[in-house]
């Protein structure tokens, strides 16, 4: 199970990257998402796949570990605020330079 | 070189030039047995000697002959000390206070001169011998000495240290003896250039002279030195001719700073004028001899090395160095800095692929891999190649709807393995994340501009597939390599596992380590998370606006049929939200999840009918409802100190609520609750932000 769960990572931040080549802001958004998507899981890989249940006293042991969990949990959060933060970054400037596509964008010398 | 000349005599001749030397002469000891020590020190020391004596033979100016000789002499000291033998060290010291004696006095002579005639140019010096005999006879006498003529001071010194380099080897002699030849010339070039020879005529002035004022021929009459001026350059010079004549004086005066040197060994100072027919004597004549022949032929090159040396200096040398370094610079920056950020996250990637590629390259060949490969279902590989294809799909799709359609499944498949890995609260965070960054996205869709073609197949290239996969299976090696799998239980884990009821009273290990065990953490968390709120309202509040007339046009109305499932639902879903809320600390749920709840089902009206509607069911700012969520928050923490408890610690007790059942309330719940506002507000004011635009 690991290995398959290696290999999901793996993926996902090969396509990330692949995104992040790209030229088209929505697409670097993406990229970044996989990013996130891809992180998450390998923290989760940390806390022992399916060596028990969820984490909750009141069901029977053993349990997985919760830290990891909860790590992922508030990582979930921020990502989606940087998510947000990079949406309406990218629609502004659009909206003041006409274009999200990053080598339009590319600045001056100066 | 600019100071006035007793100035210059006390710091060329004494000691400021002479710090670096004893810089080196301390550190001697401490690195003279690195074997490359002693051929470096040596061998700048001898280029320093020779080229040294070069440019002072090529001076005009007094104080610049004394200067570039200043040059050369340390050189001298300094191949010395990177001999490092008795003999050579005592050399070393004893010409220190040698050069120290005739360099003051020839400085000192060069003021004098300047006050009688007016002028340091050589060119224009000459014959005044018959106006300043004193002054004369005293400064021929330290530039002898300064040549290494016996029976002065610096013979003595400079016996010592052809010695010394008779020891060291063949070449360090040879060019011992050239840059003593030139020492040689420039002194007689100094004493004989003022002193005697004949004085210029008075018409011939050269027009060179850079201060314009017609020297000692114009009014400013030659007189003998003054008493006040003649006075140090006579001790001097006694002391020049007093140390060659009974060396054992200055012998005595630096065998403390030898013995110093040899570090308690007896020092070698059998100094002597005369040290029988010795090599060093014959090397002495043999300087003399060349010294004396270059001396009376300086007409024929002299000149010629001013003019040559005017092009080859060792300063054009630099400059055009800095110069053609910047060149070079800045023709490599263009190279790389091609103002395209992609190019600079190729970089990033190169760099991070070679510098943590090739350590894990040697960790694999150390280390065993132990993978779980036991429990592979087969559920598990279809979610996993479903995934993947999504990513892959991610990609290379062209239509925008389908682009975040993809994402979207990938976010959900995401949230079912968190469920197959006992995570439930990750699995409810992740698939309402994953609702409303949709409708985040959906909302801004139409700002993004279609996905060129073009531009997509020039990021189709192989080297770009290429790197990404590198970046990929490195990640997936760095896992398989910490052995990621293997790493449960943690050292902490247990502890929370003991703890999170007795300590905490809740039964939902995760959230009990959010709100309680890391509710430090959690309120640095929650806090960014506003901040992303803040940023997101002034991005788009602020700033330059577009001149014309953002997107005008009606929005189509939605369908009546989503309008009537929304005003079911809403409610339903606030209710759900409350009870995820406060059963948060036993079972799956919490603040997270339900603040999120709580802001898609205000979203899905807002979908549904429109902004001013939505406006009417939230009559708060969710930027206020942020920082109630703040506030609460903190003062839960803060709450602690008023009990005299450390800050986060928190208390519980139960309680029994109809239909919700056993109701635990802990402190933490009003902390949890702050987090819940804090994440509605901040979800709602992207969103509302975004939708208002």
């Amino acid at each position: 199970m690991d290995l398959i769960i290696i290999g999901v990572v793996g993926v996902l931040f090969s396509c990330g990257t692949y995104l992040l080549l790209h030229s088209n802001l929505l697409r670097i958004i993406i990229g970044l998402s996989l990013f996130s998507h891809g992180t998450n899981l390998a923290l989760l890989l940390s806390g022992g796949l399916k060596r028990g249940g969820p984490p909750l006293l009141s069901t029977p042991a053993p349990y997985t570990d919760p830290l990891p969990q909860a790590l992922v949990l508030t990582a979930i959060v921020i990502s989606f605020g940087m998510t947000a933060f990079a949406v309406v970054l990218a629609y502004r400037t659009k909206q003041v330079y006409g274009s999200n596509e990053i080598e339009e964008l590319a600045g001056g010398e100066e | 070189m600019e100071a006035p000349t007793p100035v210059s005599a006390y710091l060329h001749a004494a000691t400021m030039v002479k710090a670096g030397i004893y810089l080196v002469a301390r550190l001697t000891p401490l690195f003279s047995a690195d074997p490359v020590w002693s051929p470096l020190v040596t061998g700048i020391g001898l280029v320093t000697l020779l080229w040294g004596g070069v440019l002072a033979c090529k001076q005009t100016d007094l104080k610049g002959l004394l200067a570039n000789s200043t040059v050369s002499q340390l050189g001298l000291i300094m191949a010395l000390l990177g001999v490092h033998t008795k003999l050579a060290l005592t050399a070393a010291i004893l010409h220190i206070v040698n050069h120290g004696a005739f360099k003051g006095a020839l400085f000192l002579t060069a003021g004098a001169v300047d006050h009688a005639t007016g002028t340091r140019d050589l060119r224009k010096l000459g014959g005044l011998y018959a106006m300043i005999p004193l002054t004369a006879i005293a400064a021929t006498l330290a530039a002898l000495s300064m040549a290494g003529i016996p029976p002065l001071g610096g013979f003595v010194s400079k016996e010592l240290f052809y010695e010394a380099m008779l020891e060291y080897g063949a070449l360090p002699i040879i060019i011992s003896v050239a840059g003593s030849c030139f020492t040689l010339l420039y002194s007689a070039i100094f004493f004989y250039g003022i002193f005697f020879g004949k004085a210029p005529e008075s018409g011939s002035e050269e027009p060179v002279d850079a201060h314009g004022h017609a020297a000692h021929q114009s009014g400013h009459a030659a007189h003998e030195t003054e008493f006040g001026l003649l006075l140090p350059i006579m001790v001097l010079s006694g002391i020049v001719v007093l140390f060659g004549l009974m060396p054992g004086i200055p012998g005595a005066l630096i065998s403390p700073a030898v013995r110093t040197f040899l570090q308690g060994h007896e020092p070698h100072l059998h100094l002597a004028l005369w040290h029988g027919l010795s090599p060093a004597l014959g090397l002495s004549a043999i300087t003399v001899a060349i010294g004396a022949a270059a001396f009376f032929m300086r007409p024929m090159f002299l000149p010629r090395l001013r003019t040559i040396q005017a092009v080859y200096s060792c300063n054009r040398a630099y400059t055009d160095g800095i110069a053609g370094f910047n060149r070079m610079v800045l023709g490599l920056r263009k190279l790389y800095m091609t103002g395209s950020i992609t190019d600079y996250i190729r970089y990033i990637l190169l760099v991070l692929l070679i510098a943590t590629g090739i350590p894990l390259g040697q960790f694999f060949g150390v280390t065993a891999f132990e993978p779980d490969t036991s429990s592979a279902m087969p559920d598990e590989i279809g979610l996993a190649i479903l995934m993947a294809m999504g990513e892959i799909a991610c990609c290379f799709l062209q239509s925008r709807i389908l682009l975040l359609l993809a994402l979207g499944l990938i976010g959900a498949l995401v949230s079912v393995f968190f469920i197959l890995f006992s995570a439930p609260d990750l699995a409810l965070t992740q698939i309402i994340v994953e609702a409303i960054t949709l409708v985040l996205f959906l909302l801004v869709f139409r700002f993004f501009t279609r996905v060129d073609p073009a531009r997509s197949a020039r990021t189709k290239t192989p080297f770009n597939i290429g790197l990404s996969v590198a970046t990929g299976a490195l990640v997936a090696l760095l896992l398989l390599a910490a052995n990621i799998g293997q790493l449960y239980p943690s050292g902490v884990t247990p502890f929370f596992f003991d703890n999170s009821y007795v300590l905490a009273g809740g039964k939902n290990v995760v959230n009990v380590i959010l709100v309680d065990f890391r509710g430090y953490n959690t309120t640095g968390e929650i806090t960014v998370f506003s901040v992303a709120a803040l940023a997101v309202f002034a991005l788009a509040k602020l700033g330059p606006r577009p001149a014309a007339p953002a997107l005008g046009g009606t929005v189509p109305a939605s369908s009546p049929i989503l309008q009537a499932m929304a005003r079911l639902t809403l409610h339903l879903m606030l209710l759900f939200s409350v009870y995820l809320l406060l059963r948060g600390h036993n079972e799956p749920g919490g603040g997270f999840i339900a603040g999120m709840l709580t802001s898609l089902a205000i979203i899905l009206q807002m979908v549904a009918f429109d902004l001013e509607s939505f406006k009417k069911e939230i009559p708060w700012s969710p930027l206020r409802i942020v920082f109630s969520g703040l506030t609460l928050s903190a003062i839960t923490g803060t709450g602690a100190l008023v009990f005299g408890q450390p800050f986060m610690t928190s208390a519980f007790g139960h309680f029994h609520l109809p239909l919700l059942g056993d109701i635990e309330l802990a402190s933490a719940m009003f902390f949890d609750i702050g987090v819940y506002l804090v994440v509605v507000g901040t979800t709602l004011a992207i969103i509302r932000t975004i939708a208002e635009e």
